[in-house]
Protein backbone atom coordinates (compact mmCIF):
# COMPACT_ATOMS: atom_id res chain seq x y z
CA UNK A 1 0.00 0.00 0.00
CA UNK A 2 1.07 3.57 -0.59
CA UNK A 3 0.55 6.21 2.09
CA UNK A 4 0.74 9.18 -0.30
CA UNK A 5 -1.73 7.51 -2.64
CA UNK A 6 -4.22 6.74 0.14
CA UNK A 7 -3.84 10.33 1.36
CA UNK A 8 -4.64 11.63 -2.13
CA UNK A 9 -7.65 9.35 -2.48
CA UNK A 10 -9.03 10.44 0.87
CA UNK A 11 -8.40 14.04 -0.07
CA UNK A 12 -10.28 13.56 -3.33
CA UNK A 13 -13.22 12.21 -1.35
CA UNK A 14 -13.24 15.03 1.18
CA UNK A 15 -16.35 16.60 -0.30
CA UNK A 16 -18.10 13.77 -2.11
CA UNK A 17 -17.95 11.10 0.58
CA UNK A 18 -19.24 13.34 3.43
CA UNK A 19 -22.10 14.42 1.18
CA UNK A 20 -22.98 10.83 0.40
CA UNK A 21 -22.70 9.90 4.07
CA UNK A 22 -25.00 12.80 4.98
CA UNK A 23 -27.46 11.73 2.29
CA UNK A 24 -27.55 8.16 3.55
CA UNK A 25 -27.78 9.24 7.21
CA UNK A 26 -30.60 11.61 6.29
CA UNK A 27 -32.30 8.76 4.47
CA UNK A 28 -32.18 6.58 7.60
CA UNK A 29 -33.37 9.44 9.78
CA UNK A 30 -36.20 10.32 7.40
CA UNK A 31 -37.37 6.73 7.13
CA UNK A 32 -37.73 6.32 10.89
CA UNK A 33 -39.19 9.82 11.26
CA UNK A 34 -41.82 9.04 8.64
CA UNK A 35 -42.57 5.79 10.43
CA UNK A 36 -42.97 7.63 13.72
CA UNK A 37 -45.11 10.47 12.43
CA UNK A 38 -47.34 8.66 9.98
CA UNK A 39 -50.87 8.74 11.37
CA UNK A 40 -51.95 5.68 9.46
CA UNK A 41 -49.01 3.66 10.59
CA UNK A 42 -49.27 4.80 14.16
CA UNK A 43 -52.93 3.94 14.41
CA UNK A 44 -52.42 0.54 12.82
CA UNK A 45 -49.55 -0.23 15.09
CA UNK A 46 -51.34 0.99 18.16
CA UNK A 47 -54.26 -1.28 17.28
CA UNK A 48 -51.93 -4.21 16.64
CA UNK A 49 -50.12 -3.59 19.87
CA UNK A 50 -53.31 -3.46 21.84
CA UNK A 51 -54.65 -6.57 20.11
CA UNK A 52 -51.58 -8.70 20.48
CA UNK A 53 -50.03 -7.17 23.55
CA UNK A 54 -46.43 -8.25 23.74
CA UNK A 55 -46.89 -10.96 21.13
CA UNK A 56 -45.05 -9.03 18.42
CA UNK A 57 -42.00 -8.79 20.61
CA UNK A 58 -42.21 -12.48 21.44
CA UNK A 59 -42.02 -13.59 17.81
CA UNK A 60 -39.52 -10.89 16.97
CA UNK A 61 -41.59 -9.07 14.36
CA UNK A 62 -40.88 -5.52 15.33
CA UNK A 63 -42.38 -3.37 12.51
CA UNK A 64 -39.81 -0.64 13.04
CA UNK A 65 -36.96 -3.11 12.58
CA UNK A 66 -38.66 -4.44 9.45
CA UNK A 67 -39.09 -0.86 8.25
CA UNK A 68 -35.42 -0.09 8.86
CA UNK A 69 -34.32 -3.24 7.01
CA UNK A 70 -36.33 -2.16 3.97
CA UNK A 71 -34.38 1.10 3.97
CA UNK A 72 -31.13 -0.85 3.65
CA UNK A 73 -32.40 -2.54 0.49
CA UNK A 74 -34.02 0.57 -0.94
CA UNK A 75 -32.64 2.04 -4.20
CA UNK A 76 -31.82 5.28 -2.36
CA UNK A 77 -29.35 3.47 -0.09
CA UNK A 78 -27.96 1.50 -3.01
CA UNK A 79 -27.70 4.59 -5.20
CA UNK A 80 -26.01 6.69 -2.51
CA UNK A 81 -23.56 3.96 -1.58
CA UNK A 82 -23.14 2.72 -5.14
CA UNK A 83 -22.15 6.20 -6.33
CA UNK A 84 -19.15 6.04 -4.06
CA UNK A 85 -18.23 2.39 -4.52
CA UNK A 86 -18.71 2.08 -8.27
CA UNK A 87 -17.37 5.60 -8.86
CA UNK A 88 -14.16 4.80 -7.01
CA UNK A 89 -13.72 1.50 -8.83
CA UNK A 90 -14.34 2.94 -12.27
CA UNK A 91 -11.97 5.85 -11.70
CA UNK A 92 -9.23 3.72 -10.12
CA UNK A 93 -8.01 2.22 -13.39
CA UNK A 94 -10.04 3.12 -16.49
CA UNK A 95 -10.67 6.68 -15.32
CA UNK A 96 -7.05 7.41 -14.46
CA UNK A 97 -5.83 5.64 -17.58
CA UNK A 98 -8.10 7.71 -19.78
CA UNK A 99 -7.13 10.91 -17.99
CA UNK A 100 -3.42 10.10 -18.37
CA UNK A 101 -2.69 10.37 -14.66
CA UNK A 102 -2.13 6.63 -14.19
CA UNK A 103 0.97 6.77 -16.40
CA UNK A 104 2.46 9.50 -14.23
CA UNK A 105 1.76 7.68 -10.98
CA UNK A 106 2.95 4.27 -12.16
CA UNK A 107 6.17 5.71 -13.56
CA UNK A 108 7.13 5.94 -9.88
CA UNK A 109 8.42 3.07 -7.74
CA UNK A 110 4.82 2.11 -7.09
CA UNK A 111 3.78 -1.49 -7.76
CA UNK A 112 0.43 -2.01 -9.39
CA UNK A 113 -0.46 -4.22 -6.42
CA UNK A 114 0.11 -1.24 -4.12
CA UNK A 115 -2.02 0.96 -6.35
CA UNK A 116 -4.84 -1.57 -6.22
CA UNK A 117 -4.58 -2.25 -2.48
CA UNK A 118 -4.57 1.47 -1.69
CA UNK A 119 -7.81 1.93 -3.59
CA UNK A 120 -9.22 -1.17 -1.92
CA UNK A 121 -8.50 0.24 1.54
CA UNK A 122 -10.34 3.45 0.69
CA UNK A 123 -13.19 1.46 -0.83
CA UNK A 124 -13.62 -0.73 2.26
CA UNK A 125 -13.47 2.23 4.65
CA UNK A 126 -15.92 4.26 2.57
CA UNK A 127 -18.41 1.40 2.22
CA UNK A 128 -18.37 0.75 5.95
CA UNK A 129 -18.83 4.44 6.73
CA UNK A 130 -21.81 4.65 4.39
CA UNK A 131 -23.37 1.48 5.83
CA UNK A 132 -22.96 2.81 9.36
CA UNK A 133 -24.26 6.22 8.33
CA UNK A 134 -27.63 4.68 7.53
CA UNK A 135 -27.65 2.80 10.82
CA UNK A 136 -26.75 5.91 12.79
CA UNK A 137 -29.36 7.98 10.95
CA UNK A 138 -32.04 5.48 11.95
CA UNK A 139 -30.82 5.33 15.54
CA UNK A 140 -30.68 9.11 15.80
CA UNK A 141 -34.24 9.36 14.56
CA UNK A 142 -35.44 6.95 17.25
CA UNK A 143 -34.05 9.38 19.85
CA UNK A 144 -35.77 12.44 18.38
CA UNK A 145 -39.04 11.00 17.11
CA UNK A 146 -39.79 8.19 19.60
CA UNK A 147 -41.33 5.75 17.13
CA UNK A 148 -43.28 2.76 18.22
CA UNK A 149 -40.90 -0.20 18.31
CA UNK A 150 -37.26 -0.63 19.06
CA UNK A 151 -33.99 -0.67 17.18
CA UNK A 152 -31.18 -2.43 18.97
CA UNK A 153 -28.03 -0.34 18.56
CA UNK A 154 -25.57 -3.22 18.22
CA UNK A 155 -27.77 -5.00 15.70
CA UNK A 156 -28.14 -1.82 13.66
CA UNK A 157 -24.39 -1.28 13.63
CA UNK A 158 -23.84 -4.90 12.58
CA UNK A 159 -26.41 -4.46 9.82
CA UNK A 160 -24.46 -1.37 8.76
CA UNK A 161 -21.40 -3.57 8.27
CA UNK A 162 -23.50 -5.98 6.23
CA UNK A 163 -24.76 -3.06 4.13
CA UNK A 164 -21.16 -1.99 3.64
CA UNK A 165 -20.36 -5.51 2.43
CA UNK A 166 -23.09 -5.25 -0.20
CA UNK A 167 -21.66 -1.89 -1.35
CA UNK A 168 -18.23 -3.51 -1.49
CA UNK A 169 -19.66 -6.14 -3.85
CA UNK A 170 -21.03 -3.35 -6.06
CA UNK A 171 -17.64 -1.63 -5.94
CA UNK A 172 -16.03 -4.91 -7.01
CA UNK A 173 -18.16 -4.86 -10.15
CA UNK A 174 -16.93 -1.32 -10.82
CA UNK A 175 -13.30 -2.41 -10.35
CA UNK A 176 -13.57 -5.41 -12.65
CA UNK A 177 -14.94 -3.40 -15.58
CA UNK A 178 -12.42 -0.68 -14.85
CA UNK A 179 -9.56 -3.20 -15.04
CA UNK A 180 -10.68 -4.47 -18.44
CA UNK A 181 -11.36 -1.07 -19.98
CA UNK A 182 -9.39 2.01 -20.98
CA UNK A 183 -12.37 4.35 -20.95
CA UNK A 184 -14.16 5.55 -17.87
CA UNK A 185 -17.51 5.92 -19.62
CA UNK A 186 -17.43 2.39 -20.95
CA UNK A 187 -16.49 0.92 -17.56
CA UNK A 188 -19.20 2.95 -15.86
CA UNK A 189 -21.85 1.94 -18.38
CA UNK A 190 -21.07 -1.75 -18.01
CA UNK A 191 -20.93 -1.56 -14.22
CA UNK A 192 -24.21 0.31 -13.87
CA UNK A 193 -25.86 -1.92 -16.47
CA UNK A 194 -24.85 -5.12 -14.71
CA UNK A 195 -25.86 -3.80 -11.28
CA UNK A 196 -29.27 -2.63 -12.53
CA UNK A 197 -29.87 -6.02 -14.16
CA UNK A 198 -28.87 -7.85 -10.96
CA UNK A 199 -31.10 -5.58 -8.88
CA UNK A 200 -34.05 -6.01 -11.24
CA UNK A 201 -33.47 -9.77 -11.25
CA UNK A 202 -33.55 -9.85 -7.46
CA UNK A 203 -37.08 -8.43 -7.65
CA UNK A 204 -38.44 -10.15 -10.73
CA UNK A 205 -37.07 -13.68 -10.34
CA UNK A 206 -38.98 -14.41 -7.08
CA UNK A 207 -42.25 -13.50 -8.80
CA UNK A 208 -42.24 -16.73 -10.80
CA UNK A 209 -41.87 -19.97 -8.94
CA UNK A 210 -39.44 -21.75 -11.32
CA UNK A 211 -37.02 -18.80 -11.09
CA UNK A 212 -37.54 -18.03 -7.44
CA UNK A 213 -34.31 -19.64 -6.29
CA UNK A 214 -32.34 -17.91 -9.04
CA UNK A 215 -32.51 -14.70 -7.04
CA UNK A 216 -29.54 -16.14 -5.20
CA UNK A 217 -27.36 -15.50 -8.23
CA UNK A 218 -27.41 -11.81 -7.36
CA UNK A 219 -25.64 -10.29 -4.35
CA UNK A 220 -28.97 -8.69 -3.41
CA UNK A 221 -30.37 -12.19 -2.87
CA UNK A 222 -27.94 -12.65 0.00
CA UNK A 223 -28.64 -9.36 1.70
CA UNK A 224 -31.56 -9.38 4.08
CA UNK A 225 -30.86 -7.54 7.33
CA UNK A 226 -34.40 -8.10 8.67
CA UNK A 227 -33.63 -11.20 10.80
CA UNK A 228 -30.65 -9.40 12.29
CA UNK A 229 -32.57 -6.21 13.05
CA UNK A 230 -35.61 -8.04 14.42
CA UNK A 231 -34.10 -10.90 16.34
CA UNK A 232 -30.36 -10.37 16.32
CA UNK A 233 -29.84 -13.42 14.11
CA UNK A 234 -26.65 -13.20 12.11
CA UNK A 235 -26.82 -15.27 8.92
CA UNK A 236 -23.11 -15.93 8.64
CA UNK A 237 -23.60 -17.99 5.51
CA UNK A 238 -25.17 -15.02 3.77
CA UNK A 239 -22.33 -12.82 4.98
CA UNK A 240 -19.80 -15.27 3.60
CA UNK A 241 -21.47 -15.42 0.19
CA UNK A 242 -21.76 -11.64 0.12
CA UNK A 243 -18.06 -11.39 0.98
CA UNK A 244 -17.30 -13.76 -1.91
CA UNK A 245 -19.41 -11.57 -4.20
CA UNK A 246 -17.07 -8.74 -3.26
CA UNK A 247 -13.83 -10.74 -3.23
CA UNK A 248 -14.14 -12.56 -6.56
CA UNK A 249 -14.54 -9.51 -8.83
CA UNK A 250 -11.91 -7.65 -6.84
CA UNK A 251 -9.49 -10.55 -7.27
CA UNK A 252 -10.24 -10.73 -11.00
CA UNK A 253 -9.72 -6.97 -11.29
CA UNK A 254 -6.40 -7.16 -9.41
CA UNK A 255 -5.20 -10.01 -11.63
CA UNK A 256 -6.14 -8.23 -14.84
CA UNK A 257 -4.67 -4.90 -13.70
CA UNK A 258 -1.35 -6.53 -12.82
CA UNK A 259 -0.89 -8.01 -16.29
CA UNK A 260 -2.48 -5.49 -18.64
CA UNK A 261 -0.78 -2.92 -20.83
CA UNK A 262 -1.41 0.69 -19.93
CA UNK A 263 -1.39 2.15 -23.39
CA UNK A 264 -4.12 4.73 -23.09
CA UNK A 265 -3.99 8.25 -21.82
CA UNK B 1 30.65 18.74 -21.80
CA UNK B 2 28.94 15.50 -21.05
CA UNK B 3 29.96 13.65 -17.97
CA UNK B 4 31.96 10.68 -19.13
CA UNK B 5 32.88 9.20 -15.77
CA UNK B 6 30.44 6.39 -16.24
CA UNK B 7 29.67 5.32 -19.76
CA UNK B 8 27.50 2.31 -18.93
CA UNK B 9 24.02 2.23 -20.43
CA UNK B 10 21.25 3.29 -18.08
CA UNK B 11 18.51 2.05 -20.41
CA UNK B 12 18.52 -0.71 -22.99
CA UNK B 13 16.03 -2.29 -25.31
CA UNK B 14 17.35 -5.39 -27.07
CA UNK B 15 15.30 -6.95 -29.86
CA UNK B 16 12.11 -5.58 -28.37
CA UNK B 17 8.86 -6.20 -30.19
CA UNK B 18 5.37 -5.10 -29.31
CA UNK B 19 2.10 -5.80 -31.07
CA UNK B 20 -1.36 -4.43 -30.44
CA UNK B 21 -3.64 -6.94 -32.11
CA UNK B 22 -2.65 -7.03 -35.78
CA UNK B 23 -0.63 -3.83 -35.54
CA UNK B 24 3.11 -4.15 -35.00
CA UNK B 25 4.16 -1.13 -32.97
CA UNK B 26 7.76 -2.24 -32.44
CA UNK B 27 9.59 -4.81 -34.52
CA UNK B 28 12.73 -6.02 -32.76
CA UNK B 29 14.26 -2.66 -31.94
CA UNK B 30 17.54 -2.01 -30.15
CA UNK B 31 17.88 1.22 -28.26
CA UNK B 32 20.41 2.29 -25.66
CA UNK B 33 20.73 5.40 -23.55
CA UNK B 34 24.26 5.74 -22.12
CA UNK B 35 24.88 7.52 -18.84
CA UNK B 36 25.41 11.26 -19.17
CA UNK B 37 23.93 11.54 -22.64
CA UNK B 38 20.96 13.27 -24.20
CA UNK B 39 19.45 10.94 -26.74
CA UNK B 40 16.94 12.29 -29.23
CA UNK B 41 14.25 9.92 -30.40
CA UNK B 42 12.78 10.93 -33.71
CA UNK B 43 10.06 9.57 -35.90
CA UNK B 44 6.78 10.47 -37.51
CA UNK B 45 3.49 9.99 -35.70
CA UNK B 46 2.76 6.33 -35.03
CA UNK B 47 6.38 5.27 -35.62
CA UNK B 48 6.66 3.60 -32.19
CA UNK B 49 8.37 6.27 -30.06
CA UNK B 50 5.69 6.42 -27.38
CA UNK B 51 5.39 2.63 -27.25
CA UNK B 52 9.16 2.28 -26.74
CA UNK B 53 9.12 4.93 -24.02
CA UNK B 54 6.21 3.29 -22.23
CA UNK B 55 8.01 -0.04 -22.31
CA UNK B 56 11.06 1.62 -20.75
CA UNK B 57 8.87 3.02 -17.98
CA UNK B 58 7.13 -0.33 -17.36
CA UNK B 59 3.66 0.71 -18.47
CA UNK B 60 3.71 -1.75 -21.37
CA UNK B 61 5.11 -5.27 -21.44
CA UNK B 62 7.35 -6.18 -24.35
CA UNK B 63 6.16 -9.21 -26.33
CA UNK B 64 9.76 -10.18 -27.11
CA UNK B 65 13.26 -8.98 -26.32
CA UNK B 66 14.88 -7.71 -23.16
CA UNK B 67 14.35 -4.45 -21.32
CA UNK B 68 16.76 -3.10 -18.76
CA UNK B 69 16.43 0.26 -17.07
CA UNK B 70 18.78 1.34 -14.29
CA UNK B 71 19.84 -2.25 -13.75
CA UNK B 72 16.43 -3.89 -13.68
CA UNK B 73 13.31 -4.74 -15.62
CA UNK B 74 10.82 -1.91 -15.04
CA UNK B 75 7.87 -4.23 -15.71
CA UNK B 76 8.85 -6.71 -13.01
CA UNK B 77 10.67 -4.46 -10.58
CA UNK B 78 8.95 -1.14 -9.83
CA UNK B 79 11.80 -0.05 -7.55
CA UNK B 80 14.03 0.71 -10.55
CA UNK B 81 11.62 3.56 -11.29
CA UNK B 82 12.70 5.38 -8.13
CA UNK B 83 15.49 7.00 -10.11
CA UNK B 84 13.45 7.69 -13.21
CA UNK B 85 11.49 10.74 -14.33
CA UNK B 86 8.80 10.42 -16.99
CA UNK B 87 6.78 12.91 -18.94
CA UNK B 88 4.18 11.36 -21.27
CA UNK B 89 3.13 13.17 -24.42
CA UNK B 90 -0.18 14.22 -22.89
CA UNK B 91 0.28 14.17 -19.12
CA UNK B 92 -2.87 13.76 -17.07
CA UNK B 93 -2.72 15.92 -13.97
CA UNK B 94 -5.03 15.98 -10.98
CA UNK B 95 -6.90 19.19 -11.75
CA UNK B 96 -8.29 19.81 -8.28
CA UNK B 97 -4.85 19.85 -6.70
CA UNK B 98 -2.86 23.05 -6.50
CA UNK B 99 0.40 22.97 -8.42
CA UNK B 100 2.50 22.68 -5.29
CA UNK B 101 0.34 19.86 -3.93
CA UNK B 102 0.70 17.99 -7.19
CA UNK B 103 4.48 18.28 -7.08
CA UNK B 104 4.58 17.21 -3.43
CA UNK B 105 2.38 14.22 -4.23
CA UNK B 106 4.56 12.98 -7.06
CA UNK B 107 7.72 13.61 -5.03
CA UNK B 108 6.25 11.47 -2.25
CA UNK B 109 5.39 8.71 -4.72
CA UNK B 110 8.95 8.88 -6.05
CA UNK B 111 10.27 8.45 -2.50
CA UNK B 112 12.82 11.19 -3.25
CA UNK B 113 13.30 14.73 -2.06
CA UNK B 114 12.47 17.32 -4.73
CA UNK B 115 16.01 18.68 -4.66
CA UNK B 116 15.83 20.20 -8.11
CA UNK B 117 12.39 21.78 -7.86
CA UNK B 118 13.44 25.35 -7.18
CA UNK B 119 16.03 25.49 -9.93
CA UNK B 120 13.65 23.89 -12.42
CA UNK B 121 10.90 26.34 -11.41
CA UNK B 122 13.28 29.23 -12.00
CA UNK B 123 14.34 27.99 -15.42
CA UNK B 124 10.79 27.22 -16.49
CA UNK B 125 9.49 30.53 -15.10
CA UNK B 126 7.09 28.99 -12.65
CA UNK B 127 6.65 31.11 -9.53
CA UNK B 128 4.95 30.53 -6.18
CA UNK B 129 1.76 32.22 -7.32
CA UNK B 130 1.51 29.81 -10.23
CA UNK B 131 2.08 26.84 -7.95
CA UNK B 132 -0.60 28.06 -5.54
CA UNK B 133 -3.29 27.82 -8.21
CA UNK B 134 -5.39 24.71 -8.91
CA UNK B 135 -3.98 22.79 -11.85
CA UNK B 136 -7.35 22.88 -13.63
CA UNK B 137 -6.90 26.65 -14.11
CA UNK B 138 -3.59 26.18 -15.95
CA UNK B 139 -3.12 26.90 -19.63
CA UNK B 140 -1.70 24.19 -21.91
CA UNK B 141 1.80 25.65 -21.55
CA UNK B 142 1.51 25.79 -17.76
CA UNK B 143 0.34 22.18 -17.66
CA UNK B 144 3.32 21.19 -19.76
CA UNK B 145 5.65 23.07 -17.42
CA UNK B 146 4.33 21.35 -14.33
CA UNK B 147 4.51 18.07 -16.23
CA UNK B 148 8.22 18.67 -16.78
CA UNK B 149 8.63 19.75 -13.15
CA UNK B 150 7.13 16.56 -11.74
CA UNK B 151 9.50 14.55 -13.91
CA UNK B 152 12.72 16.40 -13.04
CA UNK B 153 12.17 17.68 -9.49
CA UNK B 154 13.73 14.65 -7.77
CA UNK B 155 16.80 14.80 -10.05
CA UNK B 156 16.44 11.28 -11.49
CA UNK B 157 19.31 9.42 -13.13
CA UNK B 158 17.19 8.85 -16.23
CA UNK B 159 14.66 11.23 -17.73
CA UNK B 160 12.25 9.97 -20.37
CA UNK B 161 10.45 12.89 -21.93
CA UNK B 162 7.88 12.53 -24.69
CA UNK B 163 7.74 15.86 -26.51
CA UNK B 164 8.66 18.03 -23.54
CA UNK B 165 8.73 21.25 -25.57
CA UNK B 166 5.12 20.90 -26.68
CA UNK B 167 3.17 24.11 -26.01
CA UNK B 168 6.08 25.99 -24.42
CA UNK B 169 6.90 29.54 -25.49
CA UNK B 170 10.46 30.25 -26.75
CA UNK B 171 11.63 31.72 -23.44
CA UNK B 172 10.50 28.72 -21.44
CA UNK B 173 11.83 26.41 -24.14
CA UNK B 174 15.26 28.02 -23.73
CA UNK B 175 14.97 27.39 -20.00
CA UNK B 176 14.07 23.77 -20.65
CA UNK B 177 17.08 23.33 -22.94
CA UNK B 178 19.33 24.84 -20.25
CA UNK B 179 17.79 22.57 -17.61
CA UNK B 180 18.33 19.44 -19.68
CA UNK B 181 21.90 20.40 -20.58
CA UNK B 182 22.53 21.10 -16.94
CA UNK B 183 21.27 17.64 -16.01
CA UNK B 184 23.34 16.02 -18.75
CA UNK B 185 26.43 17.82 -17.44
CA UNK B 186 25.62 16.48 -13.97
CA UNK B 187 25.80 12.95 -15.38
CA UNK B 188 22.09 12.31 -15.83
CA UNK B 189 20.74 10.63 -18.94
CA UNK B 190 17.86 11.88 -21.03
CA UNK B 191 15.81 10.23 -23.72
CA UNK B 192 13.44 12.58 -25.39
CA UNK B 193 11.29 12.79 -28.44
CA UNK B 194 10.36 15.95 -30.22
CA UNK B 195 8.91 17.15 -33.47
CA UNK B 196 10.91 20.38 -33.20
CA UNK B 197 14.08 19.39 -35.02
CA UNK B 198 15.92 22.57 -34.12
CA UNK B 199 15.40 21.64 -30.47
CA UNK B 200 16.79 18.18 -31.10
CA UNK B 201 19.76 19.54 -33.06
CA UNK B 202 20.56 22.03 -30.31
CA UNK B 203 20.31 19.56 -27.47
CA UNK B 204 21.08 16.00 -28.44
CA UNK B 205 24.37 14.18 -28.27
CA UNK B 206 22.98 11.41 -30.42
CA UNK B 207 19.78 10.75 -32.30
CA UNK B 208 17.87 7.54 -32.91
CA UNK B 209 15.37 7.47 -35.75
CA UNK B 210 12.45 5.09 -35.87
CA UNK B 211 9.93 4.32 -38.58
CA UNK B 212 7.18 1.71 -38.66
CA UNK B 213 8.47 0.19 -35.45
CA UNK B 214 12.04 -0.23 -36.71
CA UNK B 215 15.18 1.74 -35.98
CA UNK B 216 16.33 3.20 -39.29
CA UNK B 217 19.19 5.41 -38.19
CA UNK B 218 21.33 6.19 -35.20
CA UNK B 219 24.31 8.41 -34.51
CA UNK B 220 25.40 11.93 -33.82
CA UNK B 221 23.76 14.56 -35.95
CA UNK B 222 27.09 15.03 -37.75
CA UNK B 223 27.24 11.31 -38.52
CA UNK B 224 23.70 11.26 -39.78
CA UNK B 225 24.39 14.34 -41.86
CA UNK B 226 27.50 12.70 -43.29
CA UNK B 227 25.42 9.71 -44.33
CA UNK B 228 23.22 12.09 -46.26
CA UNK B 229 26.21 13.95 -47.72
CA UNK B 230 26.87 17.66 -48.28
CA UNK B 231 25.13 19.86 -50.76
CA UNK B 232 27.51 21.59 -53.20
CA UNK B 233 26.12 24.43 -55.31
CA UNK B 234 28.29 25.77 -58.12
CA UNK B 235 27.84 28.82 -60.34
CA UNK B 236 30.01 28.11 -63.38
CA UNK B 237 31.77 30.78 -65.35
CA UNK B 238 31.12 28.68 -68.47
CA UNK B 239 27.68 27.09 -68.70
CA UNK B 240 28.63 23.88 -70.52
CA UNK B 241 31.82 23.16 -68.59
CA UNK B 242 32.41 19.51 -67.82
CA UNK B 243 32.08 18.75 -64.12
CA UNK B 244 33.76 15.70 -62.64
CA UNK B 245 34.35 16.15 -58.93
CA UNK B 246 35.50 13.39 -56.49
CA UNK B 247 32.70 11.96 -54.30
CA UNK B 248 30.00 14.04 -56.01
CA UNK B 249 26.80 13.06 -57.75
CA UNK B 250 24.65 15.39 -59.78
CA UNK B 251 21.35 16.48 -58.36
CA UNK B 252 20.39 19.30 -60.69
CA UNK B 253 21.89 21.39 -63.49
CA UNK B 254 20.13 24.54 -64.67
CA UNK B 255 22.20 26.72 -66.89
CA UNK B 256 25.35 27.71 -65.04
CA UNK B 257 23.93 26.58 -61.70
CA UNK B 258 24.88 23.03 -60.71
CA UNK B 259 23.70 21.27 -57.56
CA UNK B 260 25.63 18.21 -56.38
CA UNK B 261 25.65 15.89 -53.38
CA UNK B 262 29.05 15.07 -51.91
CA UNK B 263 30.05 12.15 -49.69
CA UNK B 264 33.43 11.51 -48.14
CA UNK B 265 36.53 13.57 -47.45
CA UNK B 266 36.25 17.27 -48.13
CA UNK B 267 39.92 17.94 -49.01
CA UNK B 268 39.99 16.23 -52.46
CA UNK B 269 36.80 18.09 -53.33
CA UNK B 270 38.29 21.45 -52.40
CA UNK B 271 41.38 20.68 -54.47
CA UNK B 272 39.23 19.81 -57.49
CA UNK B 273 37.05 22.89 -57.05
CA UNK B 274 40.13 25.09 -57.00
CA UNK B 275 40.92 23.91 -60.52
CA UNK B 276 37.47 24.88 -61.88
CA UNK B 277 36.49 28.23 -63.39
CA UNK B 278 33.74 29.27 -60.96
CA UNK B 279 31.83 32.47 -60.29
CA UNK B 280 30.61 31.18 -56.91
CA UNK B 281 30.55 28.05 -54.79
CA UNK B 282 28.54 27.07 -51.69
CA UNK B 283 29.06 23.93 -49.61
CA UNK B 284 26.30 23.27 -47.08
CA UNK B 285 26.14 20.69 -44.35
CA UNK B 286 22.85 18.87 -44.49
CA UNK B 287 20.49 20.12 -41.78
CA UNK B 288 18.68 17.76 -39.44
CA UNK B 289 15.48 18.73 -41.22
CA UNK B 290 16.92 17.41 -44.47
CA UNK B 291 18.20 14.26 -42.78
CA UNK B 292 14.81 13.72 -41.22
CA UNK B 293 12.97 14.30 -44.46
CA UNK B 294 15.31 11.99 -46.36
CA UNK B 295 14.84 9.21 -43.83
CA UNK B 296 11.09 9.57 -43.91
CA UNK B 297 10.67 10.46 -47.58
CA UNK B 298 9.20 7.10 -48.47
CA UNK B 299 6.62 7.47 -45.77
CA UNK B 300 5.81 11.04 -46.78
CA UNK B 301 5.29 9.90 -50.38
CA UNK B 302 3.16 7.00 -49.18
Amino acid sequence: MSGPLIARLIREQRVRLPLEVLLIAAWGFLLVAVFATSDVFTKQLQAQAEQFGGLLDLVGLDPLAQWASVGFQHPIFLLGGGLFAVGLGVRAIAGELEAGSLALSLSRPLARRSWFLSHLVVLVIGCLIIGEAYALGCLLATVFTSPMGHLETSWMLLAGVQGGLLLLALGGIGFVFSAFSSERGRALSWSVGVIVILYAASFLLPLWEPTEQLTKITPFGWFDPAPLLQRGEVAWGDWLVLALYAAVPLAVAAWQFARRDLAGG
Amino acid sequence: MANTECMSDVAQLRGVSKRFGDFTALDGIDLTVPAGEIRGFLGPNGAGKTTAMRILVGLLKADAGTVEVLGGDPWRNPQVRADLGFLPSDPGLYGRMRGIELLDHFAALSQREPVLRQRACDLLRMDDADLARPVRTYSKGMRQKIGVLQAVQHDPALLILDEPGEGLDPLVLAGLVELLRDRRDAGRSILFSSHVLAEVAALCDRVTMIRNGRIIGEGTIAELSDQQGRTVILHLAVEDAVIDLPGCSLVDRTGARVTLTHHGEIRPLLTALAALDLRDVRIEEVSLDTVFMDYYRDEALA
